[in-house]
């Protein structure tokens, strides 16, 4: 009959014991292999509890709430819950309101109350296995998404249906100039400022008008974010509803990016287009009209200068001269000679 | 039995809602009152056995109350059965009342901090899903783990198809000028550690052979301890910011 329940847990769970009366503790271990698991050690203060938790990595604690020491069975577990992720099972002989009020507080998986039964034991530990097996399910779920929404390489902000910060990433950490603890509960528009050099609009909760309207928008060009320390920087982005399940909007979602370098970017091109354009246009100059001698076959230049042909072709493109003689030329200066 | 465990419970400070004997009551009733806890003999009156009555208050009922089972030494062979309905704990009879004062503060110690966790992941969820940007998180490995609404619609893949699929196959991009592949930049990142953006020239195939020109930008994903887990890419469709370029240099 132990059997269908070891399967179940798939495991053959190892279990620290946190007991400080030497008896208690053997028969304790005896119990515990009877059932199947192996006793990865015993301690009998909170502090070794603790040394041997890390050392071993146990499934499951199994505590007694009273043990001798400056610290009980409870501020251990509070520490092996919250920073080793080990479920902590209890047996205690006093299971008072004011003991169980105590050690509520860190959290535990269960109890068992002495006088136990071996079957007492394996339920409480099995069960106290399976919870926490599916905590750690919905924790992993709930770690990867966090992670996901604060690894964002552009900058997100996330506000309350009141228009109020609840979540910040550190990249819109870095562009508003503002920590996350110190944005989070403020209104957006006291973090995220934006001017628009082509109006002088006061600022105003970009979440908020989403959140009204129900609507994303999409960020005007040449927005400049203003950073607490008054650095500015052209942005872009968008912001949109967040809407519940039920499809209630229940707040705001804002992303945006620093565009400076692309600015810059499209500066230089812009710059590189004129240039090109200037050259362009002497250039063209020779396409048009020009005012031509009909004897000495000078070109008269824009400013009014006549300028002898090869000067004026050298200047306007980039042909260069080299020279010769045609036939008929040859022919006319041999011929003559 | 009833009205022992009902003195036990009044005496704790607790409210009795109702006493139901079998299985269809109890879940009825359980709809009906929305109680905190449900504690539930495995042995019941009727067709429905306590572990039934259990998992069909699970389905139902979003969020289900915990439930607590009372459990003799007959029903051996059913706690497994039970296990798949994620108890909060169980009470062996015949009853200690002081047994019985641990396991209903358990159950609602743990109902509470679950509820804490999917709340936060609800929240999350809900965040992500509402983002006017394509999100798609890898993990290490470079397969899709996350892909959200935006993504969905820019890529052409539906959250459960892209799943578990290496990014390469749901995300193709290509070089607008000569049309060659771009590398996966989810690797880059995991491998690099460092933030990478492809603002120009970026071309998204989307599943049924339509392009979108996107600026995107791919980060890696670190845990609490800065290892970096996997990689998250952020992206939108671009087409108005290209035009905008392309027509720019044109005014003569």
């Amino acid at each position: 009959m132990n059997a269908s329940l070891q399967t179940r847990s798939g495991t053959n769970a190892r279990i620290l014991v946190v007991e400080d009366e030497a008896l208690v503790a053997e028969n304790l271990r005896r119990c515990l292999n009877d059932l199947g698991y192996s006793v990865a050690g015993i301690a009998d203060t909170a502090a070794e509890a603790l040394g041997l938790a890390r050392e071993h990595k146990p499934d499951l604690v199994l505590s007694d709430i009273q043990i001798r020491g400056r610290e009980d069975g409870t501020s251990a577990a509070r520490t092996l819950s919250r920073e080793l992720d080990i479920p902590v099972v209890f047996l205690t002989a006093h299971a008072d309101d004011a003991t169980i009020q105590r050690a509520r507080l860190s959290g535990p998986f269960g109890y068992v109350v002495k006088p136990y039964s071996e079957r007492d034991l394996r339920i409480a530990i099995e069960v106290a296995l399976e919870r926490h097996r599916l905590e750690q399910r919905v924790r992993l779920a709930e770690r990867l998404l966090d992670a996901t929404l604060r690894s964002i390489g552009e900058a997100v902000i996330a506000t309350d249906a009141q228009g109020r910060i609840t979540f910040m990433n550190p990249v819109a950490e870095a562009l508003t100039g503002v920590t996350s603890g110190d944005a989070v509960g403020h209104d957006l528009s006291a973090i995220f400022i934006t001017d628009n050099p082509d109006s002088d609009r006061p600022v105003q909760n970009v979440a908020l008008a989403v959140i009204r309207s129900g609507e994303a928008v999409v960020a005007s060009r040449d927005q400049m974010l203003v950073a607490r320390d008054g650095t500015r920087r052209p942005i872009d982005g968008n912001c949109a509803p967040i809407r519940s399940e039920q499809g209630h909007v229940v707040g705001g979602i804002l992303v945006f990016r620093d565009v400076s370098e692309r600015k810059k970017h499209e500066l230089d091109r812009e710059k590189l287009i004129l240039e090109l354009q200037e050259a362009l246009a002497s250039v063209k100059t020779l396409r048009g009209l020009l005012p031509i001698c009909a004897w000495c076959k000078q070109i008269r230049d824009d400013d009014g200068y006549w300028q002898g042909v090869e000067d004026y072709i050298q200047a306007h493109s980039n042909a260069e001269f080299t020279h010769g003689i045609c036939p008929e030329c040859f022919a006319k200066q041999v011929g003559e000679g | 039995m009833a009205a022992d465990l009902g003195r036990s419970l009044s005496e704790m400070g607790y409210e009795i809602v109702d006493t139901v004997d079998t299985g269809e009551e109890a879940v009825k009733q359980t709809m009906a009152l929305k109680p905190d806890l449900v504690l539930m003999d495995i042995r019941l009156k009727g067709p429905l056995d306590g572990i039934e009555a259990a998992g069909q208050i699970r389905t139902a009922y979003r969020p289900p109350p915990p439930v607590v089972f009372l459990t003799s030494y007959a029903d051996e062979e059913t706690l497994t059965r039970a296990g798949y309905c994620e108890p909060f704990a169980y009470i062996v009879k015949p009853y200690d009342p002081r047994a019985l004062r641990a396991a209903v503060q358990t159950a609602f110690y743990r109902h509470h901090a679950e509820l804490r966790i999917r709340k936060l992941e609800r929240w999350l969820a809900t965040t992500l899903r509402s983002l006017g940007n394509g999100v798609i998180a890898t993990n290490k490995e470079g397969q899709v783990n996350y892909i959200n609404p935006a993504a969905e619609a820019l890529t052409g893949w539906t959250f459960f198809e892209a799943l578990g699929q290496p990014l390469t196959e749901v995300f193709r991009l290509v070089r607008a000028r000569d049309r060659q592949p771009i590398p996966d930049p989810a690797q880059r990142v995991v491998q690099d550690g460092k933030t990478i953006e492809l603002n120009h020239d970026t071309l998204l195939l989307r599943r049924d052979g339509q392009e979108t020109p996107i600026d995107e930008n791919a980060s890696p994903i670190r845990d609490d301890e800065g290892r970096i887990t996997g990689a998250v890419l952020i992206f939108r469709d671009a087409t108005g910011r290209r035009e905008h370029e392309t027509v720019a240099p044109q005014s003569d």
